[in-house]
């Protein structure tokens, strides 16, 4: 128990500036809560009759922001659980993995019940019929769902660099906005708590099990991946192709049918019901892949500088040659798949036409956003990396229309002008990673964000 | 007699179809320290893994007070310390609250230890882990494992990062653990020096198996240097026994022999008609006679 609270109190207070965010935290949701009760907003003047709106509005926000302060005190929690979960050492303190479990979860219900009470206050005077109770058990299943999913958001964001940063930083603002669509529907479970009470049980199967259950497995698997081993080859290495091996670039269809497998399972579950919009539009997300890969470039090339009499603007040449080639293999496959789907959903011509230079651009832009960073993730490249996102997002919905199916709704001249900017826009990546990497030094581009964030 | 921490019989490792040991048998008394050695790969982490119930043995078995290591409970778990090679702190917490975390796990804690090493090795409580040297941040995780005083202290070669002033007191304060006679170290070290002036008991892994096991003088005793001179016949003719090696010059060889007697000596004499002189070798130059 001692184990248990200590470690719900070191989520709370790891750092300084998780200490004050704490403080910031229960003096909003105090301040709000107070002022729920003698002063609720929802009646609008009741008790404030003549207060000025802005007050009012304080007082309707300010518990809400308190909780998510108080829920940020804690985003070190995924981190501090992982490296207490995966270290040896846990195995030898007495009565640990429970304790980690136990806490963690603690930690998501504690902020899911001051929610959920925080809830009730805000709702207790709301002019409608809906029961307290029903508000206090609602929003704490959504929010105890919504926060764990938000601490896998979390991890993703401090143990990934590049574009899964920012993938995992807008999952984190889909976390804080998506529980207001779900608290306003007061029947049922929300899909959202079963989400985070599956993640929880698997969390808790590999944490207490996993050790056993990975001997199991190797034990079933062990005459499988010995025969496997013996018909693959060993390595990816073969003669000649150093580079590749140094780069990671040896095994394109890796990612080329990693990246399949999710798009046609959700292809063939959505099959009647997604738009072809939306498809366009989940497409286009997996070009990001390229920036996620060639992010790490600059770091790897080192040992290639060290070992080749090559120059940094020749490194560059050859790392730029190796991950084109490396990243046409998942371009492909990610044109055969939409041109597939496009015809399947019956897509227009002039529509699926626009479509294949759109991806082949994000493809291409986000490989050389990647490849400029060689300096880690820092304002300027997280900000290059949502105009970019951004634009590849508008010019899917121009090109996929967001309604209908009529040919006569796409605007080329849009489209193009859109595909020209995306275009541009690789260019002068391109040119910024040229640049920069003539002038890369290794001390810089080791250490991405992720990583200090990590720490 | 007080019965053996732990037991191991006939324990075998194989990751998937590589041995990495086989056929090891030991105890671990109270009182006794153990020094590890063998070569990178010889199976030391592993050996020290299977003991601490990490991983279980391909065959055979270990014990700890009594219970399979691989399924310990907690009340024997309270009574081990472990030292990994890389330590395993949070980065984010202060030198003090890492302390405090994993203070919070046991019931038996002594502070007043605790607060003398931190003195005695200058670590400073409110610094962030991350921010602290490889050698700071291994002071502290052995800091952690005598935190509660455990009984079995298992440490994976534990000074490697440590300056020698450090390796010093970390030396000094082993000993003080086992000197009342109740407590095991076990620890694993490249720097032989260390362990022999610390442990009283050697394990010599080699090729996967125990090569030796047993007091260090005994060892020392048992392998020893001997110079032959004034030979009858060409002592490159002869077959030295128990040589692990034989250094060869014009009337005149060096051996290193084990398992060395007063027998051994006569046969020798006898079989080259020599004169020996003996002399006695550190540990470090038996380990690499053993090795070569």
């Amino acid at each position: 128990m001692r184990a248990v609270l200590r470690l719900i109190w070191t989520y709370f207070t790891a750092t300084p500036l998780m200490r004050g965010l704490v403080v910031l935290g229960l003096v909003c949701a105090g301040i709000g809560m107070v002022g729920y009760l003698y002063y609720p907003p929802w009646t609008l003047g009741t008790g404030m009759r003549g207060t000025a709106l802005w007050l009012q509005a304080l007082i309707l926000w300010a518990p809400w922001l308190g909780l998510i302060l108080l829920f940020f005190a804690t985003s070190l929690l995924p981190v501090i659980v992982e490296r207490l979960a995966l270290g040896r050492s846990i195995l030898v303190l007495p009565g640990a993995r429970i304790a980690l479990l136990v806490s963690a979860v603690a930690t998501a219900g504690l902020i899911a019940l001051l929610t959920a009470f925080t809830g009730v206050l805000a709702f207790f005077y709301y002019p409608n019929e809906i029961k307290p109770e029903h508000v206090f058990s609602r929003i704490l299943f959504v929010v105890f769902g919504d926060v764990s999913i938000m601490y896998v958001a979390l991890w993703i964001v401090a143990k990934t660099r590049g574009i899964w940063l920012l993938i995992g930083s807008l999952l984190i603002a889909f976390g804080i906005v998506a529980p207001l669509g779900l608290i306003g529907r007061p029947e049922g479970v929300p899909a959202m708590a079963w989400v985070g009470i599956g993640g929880w049980l698997a969390f808790a199967t590999l944490l207490l099990f996993g050790g056993r259950l990975k001997q199991k497995l190797a034990r079933s698997l062990g005459t499988a991946a010995r025969l496997a081993r013996r018909k693959l080859p060993d390595t990816a290495y073969t003669s000649g192709a150093e580079l590749d091996l140094l780069l990671s670039t040896s095994r394109p269809w890796v990612v080329a049918l990693g990246q399949a497998v999710p798009i046609v399972v959700t292809a063939w579950l959505f099959r009647q019901a997604v738009n072809h919009v939306v498809w366009l539009f989940f497409l286009t997300l997996f070009t990001a892949i390229s920036g996620a890969i060639t992010s790490t470039a600059a770091a790897r090339a080192r040992v290639l500088w060290l070992h080749n009499a090559w120059t940094r603007a020749e490194l560059f040449h050859r790392v730029e040659i190796a991950f084109l080639r490396y990243n046409a293999y998942p371009l492909g496959v990610l044109l055969l798949l939409y041109v597939g789907i496009g015809s399947y959903l019956e897509l227009p011509t002039p529509r699926l036409a626009f479509g294949v230079p759109l991806l082949a651009l994000g493809g291409v832009a986000s490989l050389y956003l990647g490849l400029m960073m060689t300096r880690g993730l820092g304002w300027f490249e997280a900000t290059l990396g949502v105009v970019t996102m951004g634009l590849l997002m508008t010019t899917a919905v121009t090109i996929g229309g967001v309604g209908g199916l009529e040919p006569l709704d796409l605007d080329p001249i849009t489209a193009i002008e859109l595909e020209v900017a995306l275009a541009a826009l690789a260019l002068i990546y391109r040119a910024i990673a040229s640049t920069r990497w003539n002038a890369l030094d290794w001390m810089v581009c080791r250490n991405g964000p992720a990583a200090r964030l990590a720490d | 007699m007080q019965p053996p921490y732990v037991v191991a019989h006939d324990l075998t490792k194989a990751f998937d179809s590589k041995s990495v040991l086989s056929g090891v048998s030991f105890e671990v008394r109270p009182g006794d320290v153990i020094g590890v050695l063998g070569k990178n790969g010889a199976g030391k982490t592993t050996l020290l893994e299977l003991v601490l119930g990490f991983t279980p043995p391909s065959s055979g078995r270990v014990e700890i007070l009594g219970h399979e290591s691989y399924r310990l409970p907690g009340a024997v778990k309270t009574r081990v310390g472990f030292v990994p090679q890389q330590d395993e702190l949070v980065n984010q917490l202060t030198a003090g609250d890492q302390l405090k975390l994993i203070r919070s796990f046991y019931r038996t804690w002594d502070d007043a230890l605790v607060a003398r090493l931190v003195a005695t090795w200058d670590i400073d409580l409110r610094q962030r882990v991350k921010n602290m040297s490889v050698g700071q941040r291994q002071k502290l995780s052995i800091v952690i494992a005598l935190g509660h005083r455990p009984d079995l202290l298992i440490l994976d070669e534990p000074v490697a990062s440590l300056d020698p002033l450090a390796r010093r007191h970390f030396l000094e304060q082993i000993v003080e653990i086992a000197a009342d006679g109740n407590r095991s170290v076990v620890l694993s070290s490249h720097i032989v020096s260390d362990i022999e002036r610390l442990a009283n008991k050697i394990w010599i892994l080699k090729d996967g198996r125990l090569h030796w096991a047993g007091d260090v003088d005994d060892l020392k005793d048992s392998v020893v240097r001997v110079h032959l001179h004034g030979a009858r016949l060409p002592l490159r003719d002869v077959r030295i026994p128990n040589a692990l090696s034989v250094d060869y010059g014009d009337t005149y060889a060096t051996a290193i022999v084990h398992d060395w007697s007063a027998a051994l000596e006569a046969e020798i004499a006898g079989l080259t008609g020599a004169q020996l002189e003996v002399e006695g070798l550190t540990l470090e130059d038996i380990f690499l006679a053993m090795h070569r």
